[in-house]
């Protein structure tokens, strides 16, 4: 499928818009938006006002989270070479979980850091700390060696992974009860508060990788033939890498790893748009932040019909998602 | 004929004292194709990537069309020289249009917009190569032959005038690798210098209007296909087993498989000529 590149970054943008526009009315109630929003308006505290405004922000972290892992996914396919490569492959996910699971054990960790909370803190240190370790053992002199990062990221990943257990074999169950949780991934914010950070990560690091879209369209090719077209790989790699792995971090810290929307989003809109990166990115936001946001509203009409029990959101992308690659990866095969 | 890409006491080593390249000199004008010949290992793609400047050498000098290549930023370099490397892959479906136009990438901006220049050098480049009529296919489709001139064309969208191949036959049959040869060769006739690393001592002796072979870390040899490719220098270089003779079509000369080591010497025509050539 060719469609023009404006017309299927239009056609994404809309998916995208209608469930933004859908996901504010449903849920375990049921709300009227024009009463909702003209309760909010005139301060009244009517209980649909405060629906409406509890469920707003959630929508927002939906987008924001989806969109953000979809590029960073998008950008770690090409990065590594890999098309099986998603925003967890190098281990910024488990490492994310070690440091939310030391917050949520370790005594005397329970805190806030104004609007971030220690959890929040830990797994954003140790998804950095994580990617940190990766390049400084990937690095030979001035030059990045993929190949290694990608080894080195599975072997990290193994090693935060047990770690985990470890720290679970030591924990009381109400404690495991709130890893288990985290560890599904969910958008369940409190209020705008949990969001305040996330821009001051978000807007530098996915501006850095719009700035490589070039790049990255010749690293697609590999190293040689980027850097005979004039490509400062070192630079590209490093930047991309600094880039994704930054927004997959702050996300992680605040959503936990929700799984496939950053392998199944960057793949379903290279169907779509074709793999320069231009319009990829963008086009993988699109429909990563849409996904999720429609993933997060399907979990809260579930929960309409489950009696108020709500599935976790990360386990939905994961249940939905893995078919649906499935489906794109056969009918690739065919063409 | 102006010369171009001049090499001159050229050294590189991956491992410090463990020189691939040591202390060579060499030429390629515009309008010559040289082939560059060797055995495994004797530095022909190391050779390439530094006069792609991919690798910065630990001796000597590159310089092309009167500048040091070194004092070329990556862009101004890329615009001027072309390198197709040994394997060329993509890990996604790129369209035979997407891929040469992303030849481009030297003259574009930062998100890669074509002007109607670049366009232009696309659309020639793709005639040029004839891959016009698979403009709207994916690459995955395509034959090793389609896919290598697909790639040909990028480099010719890049624009330069010095276009650096390495092995780009290797995988072809042999109508593939006859045609690929052909259309270098007039590449270079229309003023472009081309230089292309080959284990096809035929292709080469067929093709190029010169021949560079490289033993030991230096060019050993320099000249016409009847200069460089004789019994003599061919066995010091490649060791037993190599038969060199007239071509039987009127070429240049031909060159095959011999006597193995240690084995008695063919039957008595094969060794007269043998003896003719060295």
């Amino acid at each position: 499928m060719n469609l023009p590149k404006n017309l299927g970054l239009g056609l994404l943008g809309l998916f995208c818009l209608l469930t933004l526009t859908l996901a504010p009315f449903v849920g375990s109630e049921v709300i009227s938006l024009p009463a909702a929003v003209r309760d909010l308006l005139a301060g009244v505290s009517s209980p649909q006002a405060r629906i409406f405004a509890l469920r707003l922000p959630r929508i927002v972290l939906g987008l924001l989270a989806g969109g953000s892992l979809a590029v960073a996914g998008a950008v770690f396919q090409t990065l590594l070479r890999n098309a099986l490569a998603t925003p967890y492959t190098l281990g910024v996910s488990f490492a994310g979980a070690l440091g939310a699971f030391v917050a949520l054990s370790v005594p005397g960790l329970a805190f806030a850091l104004g609007p971030v909370s220690s959890v929040t803190f830990f797994a954003f240190l140790f998804a950095a700390a994580d990617v940190t370790a990766l390049y400084l053992l990937a690095r030979r002199g001035r030059r990045l060696q993929t190949h290694e990062l990608l080894l080195a990221g599975v072997t990290l990943n193994y090693f935060c992974g047990a770690a985990i257990l470890l720290l679970r074999f030591f924990s009381d169950p109400f404690r495991l009860r709130a890893m288990d949780h985290w560890m599904m991934g969910g958008l369940e914010v409190g209020g705008w508060s949990a969001l305040i950070p996330l821009p001051a990560i978000l807007l530098p690091g996915l501006a850095l990788l719009f700035l490589q879209v070039g790049a990255l369209d010749q690293l697609a090719f590999g190293e040689e033939v980027a850097a005979s077209r004039g490509v400062d790989v070192d630079a590209t790699q490093k930047m991309t890498l600094l880039g994704a792995s930054a927004v997959t971090a702050a996300i992680v810290a605040v959503t936990g790893p929700i799984g496939f929307v950053g392998l199944l989003a960057p793949h379903a809109a290279r169907r779509v748009l074709g793999p320069r990166h231009r319009s990829l990115l963008p086009g993988s936001f699109l429909l990563g932040g849409g996904f999720l946001v429609l993933a997060d509203t399907l979990t809260r009409g579930g929960g309409l019909l489950l009696q108020g029990a709500e599935l976790p959101v990360g386990v939905l992308t994961a249940m939905v998602g893995a078919p649906l690659f499935l489906g794109l990866l056969l009918r690739s095969r065919d063409r | 004929m102006p010369v171009s890409l001049v090499l001159s006491r050229l050294g590189f080593a991956y491992v410090p004292g463990q020189p691939v390249l040591d202390g060579v000199d060499l030429r390629v004008g515009r309008g010559e194709f040289v082939a560059l010949l060797g055995p495994n290992g004797s530095g022909k793609s190391t050779l390439l990537r530094l006069a792609a400047g991919l690798l910065t050498p630990l001796e000597g000098q590159i310089g092309w069309d009167g500048s040091s290549l070194a004092s070329l930023s990556r862009r101004e370099r890329a615009r001027r020289i072309a390198f197709l490397p040994q394997q060329v892959e993509s890990v996604y479906m790129h369209t035979v249009r997407e891929t040469v136009e992303l030849g481009r990438h030297p003259h574009l901006g930062t998100f890669g917009r074509l002007s109607g220049d670049d366009l232009q050098a696309v659309e020639t480049a793709m005639r040029r190569t004839e891959v016009g009529e698979l403009a709207t296919r994916s690459l995955h489709q395509l034959s090793g032959g389609e896919r290598r001139r697909v790639f040909l064309a990028a480099a010719l969208a890049q624009g330069g005038d010095l276009l650096l191949l390495d092995e780009p036959t290797a995988a072809l049959d042999l109508h593939h690798q006859v045609t690929f040869m052909a259309s270098l060769r007039e590449l270079a006739r229309e003023g472009r210098a081309v230089l292309c690393a080959t284990h096809d001592l035929n292709l080469a002796a067929t093709f190029a209007s010169r021949i560079a072979l490289l033993h030991g870390g230096t060019c050993v040899a320099d000249g016409s296909a009847q200069e460089v490719l004789r019994a003599g220098l061919l066995k010091e270089v490649y060791g037993e087993g190599i038969w060199v003779g007239p071509h039987p079509g009127g070429g240049t000369v031909a060159v095959l498989p011999g006597p193995k080591l240690g084995e008695e010497p063919l039957a008595r025509g094969g060794a007269e000529v043998e003896g003719e050539g060295a």
